[in-house]
């Protein structure tokens, strides 16, 4: 064999090991998942392996799911899995003195208890745009300065996306600066300011919930267990809190998302404050006018993102959906 | 003896470039391609939908101008009386249509590739299309759908009758694009197309 072709050999077999490589780095962190019946646990260690992230759950012992995607980002796995077990997901930042404490907290999740720890989080309702594959751990926080941990946590929770869990009985004074970066990042050092560990798990929560009036106060932010949108459920939120999350999360978006979110926004803010001063009474029904002249306001908007909803599922799971409209239909 | 060496054969190293060249035009050219294939796709399916309405139209208007029931699948059905309601294909043959016209080419090539499942929609249901039950019996003069704030009347226009099949937020379409979409069926007889990256989690 001549030099050349030596040499062309060589050149080829490292292009092939460059492609090679590309395309197992541009995979890395894709999720695929064939599961028919199979038990919940075994699908969260398959994605935890595939992934490298902590995934807990209450969802009973026993759970089965079925399930497929084929080397999708992580969240929208994560979605698929949710839809498929009724479940919704976030991900939390859990901060105690040690990684015991956490490992018993989140056995304490598991188990459905939710005694001497604070979480907190604002529970943002679903708006067009603010939601799909945006992955909560790409998110920013630029601290301000607070005294203590948990009012630290207290500010994460209003700045991203996501739970910050804390036991109530651990709150040291910080007195570090904290620079802006990534929210892991900045909790990873704000563990070191407070001399505790600190951990990101994913968490898959069953739709079985408290009430919401249970548990959010008028602060709009809570220590109990978290919830989902409060916007039916007549509880008194503070809607400058939730307003300023999801104005964070709008800052955040793609600058092609961010025009449209923004003026859905602007639009419902701008509703809310010609009722605010109303009687409760007179204010849920314009809430609910609202709602129901949603369809003739952005007609093409209502039914996309019901096509949205519908496509989110399963076939299994829109026939079990059609069965009930059916039989509620005839049912009248 | 010595050898005698071809001077009208290719080197070794040659043939390596020109592999390497053609190889490069090649993944210049093939996504060009895949786009072409899949808007003649979307062109093909969204064509179906459209020939499908006038068979629901026309269905419809042989039911008293009321909507009628479809059946998806006998085998998971969604009626209590699934035996008496007519299937989208049983639909389509009774009205003189062919079932050809339930095949949309993008399910058939991208069977199992988002959604694991083995086989294409069409295989699976007799269909790639999926009947939304929201309105059956409801009358074209004034459909209504029912929400958490009471019946609300819902212009032709907005009145979604069909759609391709899509799973866990995958559709047919632009699959590996800006966002895979899936087309939906309209009772005034418009077919648009839903992009579905985006959808709740």
């Amino acid at each position: 064999m001549t030099n050349r072709a030596r040499f062309a050999l060589i050149a080829i077999a490292i292009l092939s090991a460059m492609t090679f490589a590309w395309r197992l780095w541009s995979e890395l962190g894709l999720v695929t998942i064939d599961a028919d019946s199979a038990p919940l646990d075994r699908v969260l260690r398959s994605i935890e392996k595939q992934t490298g992230i902590a995934i807990a759950t209450d969802a009973p012992t026993g759970t089965t799911v079925t399930m497929h995607v084929i080397r999708v980002p992580l969240t929208r796995a994560l979605r698929v899995l949710a839809t498929a077990t009724d479940a919704t997901w976030t991900v939390a930042y859990l901060v105690a003195p040690d990684a015991t404490e956490i490992r018993a907290e989140l056995g304490r999740y598991a188990d459905g208890q939710t005694t001497g720890w604070k979480r907190f989080t604002i529970p943002t309702p679903p708006m067009p745009g603010l939601t799909g594959s945006h992955d909560p751990r790409e998110d920013r926080w630029q601290p301000q300065p607070e005294e203590n941990l948990h009012a630290y946590l207290e500010q994460g929770a209003r700045a991203v996306e996501g739970q910050f869990w804390v036991p109530d009985d651990f709150n040291p004074v910080i007195n570090a600066p904290l620079s802006a970066n990534r929210v892991e990042f900045v909790v990873r050092d704000l563990a070191q300011a407070a001399d505790a560990t600190a951990e990101r798990v994913f968490l898959l929560t069953t739709q079985s919930r408290p009430e919401p009036t249970e548990v959010v106060p008028a602060a709009g932010i809570t220590g109990g267990p978290p919830v989902g949108a409060p916007f039916f459920a007549g509880v008194p939120v503070d809607r400058a809190v939730i307003d300023a999350q999801i104005q964070a999360r709008i800052d955040q978006m793609p600058a092609e998302q961010r025009a449209s979110a923004q003026a859905a926004f602007d639009e419902g803010k701008a509703f809310f404050n010609t009722i605010e001063a109303l009687p409760a009474i007179e204010r849920e029904g314009k809430i609910a006018d609202h709602f129901a002249n949603a369809m003739e306001r952005n007609p093409g908007q209502m039914d996309a993102r019901m096509t949205q909803i519908d496509a989110s599922q399963t076939v299994e799971q829109r026939i079990e959906f059609f069965r009930r409209v059916v039989r509620d239909r005839n049912a009248e | 003896m010595t050898a005698k060496r071809n001077r009208n054969a290719f080197t070794l190293v040659e043939l390596l470039a020109a592999i390497a060249v053609v190889g490069m035009l090649a993944s210049l050219v093939w996504p060009s391609a895949i786009r072409a294939r899949d808007a003649a796709d979307n062109a093909r399916c969204t064509s179906n939908l459209r020939q499908l309405g006038v068979v629901i139209q026309t269905a419809t208007n042989d039911n008293d101008n009321r909507f009628p029931e479809i059946e998806n699948d006998r085998s998971a059905p969604i009626h209590d009386n699934a035996d008496e309601v007519m299937t989208l294909p049983e639909l389509v043959l009774a009205q003189g249509g062919s079932v050809d016209l339930l095949r949309c080419p993008a399910d058939v090539r991208n069977a199992g590739s988002a959604t694991g499942r083995v086989t294409s929609y069409y295989q699976w249901k007799g269909s790639s299309y999926e009947w939304l039950p929201f309105f059956e019996g409801e009358t074209t003069a004034n459909p209504t759908i029912r929400g958490p704030f009471g019946t609300l009347p819902v212009p032709l226009s907005r009145v979604r009758l069909v759609t391709d099949y899509a799973e866990n937020g995958e559709g047919p379409h632009n699959r590996g694009g800006s966002g895979s979409s899936t087309n939906v069926l309209y009772a005034d007889g418009s077919v648009r197309k839903v992009v579905l990256d985006g959808g709740e989690r």
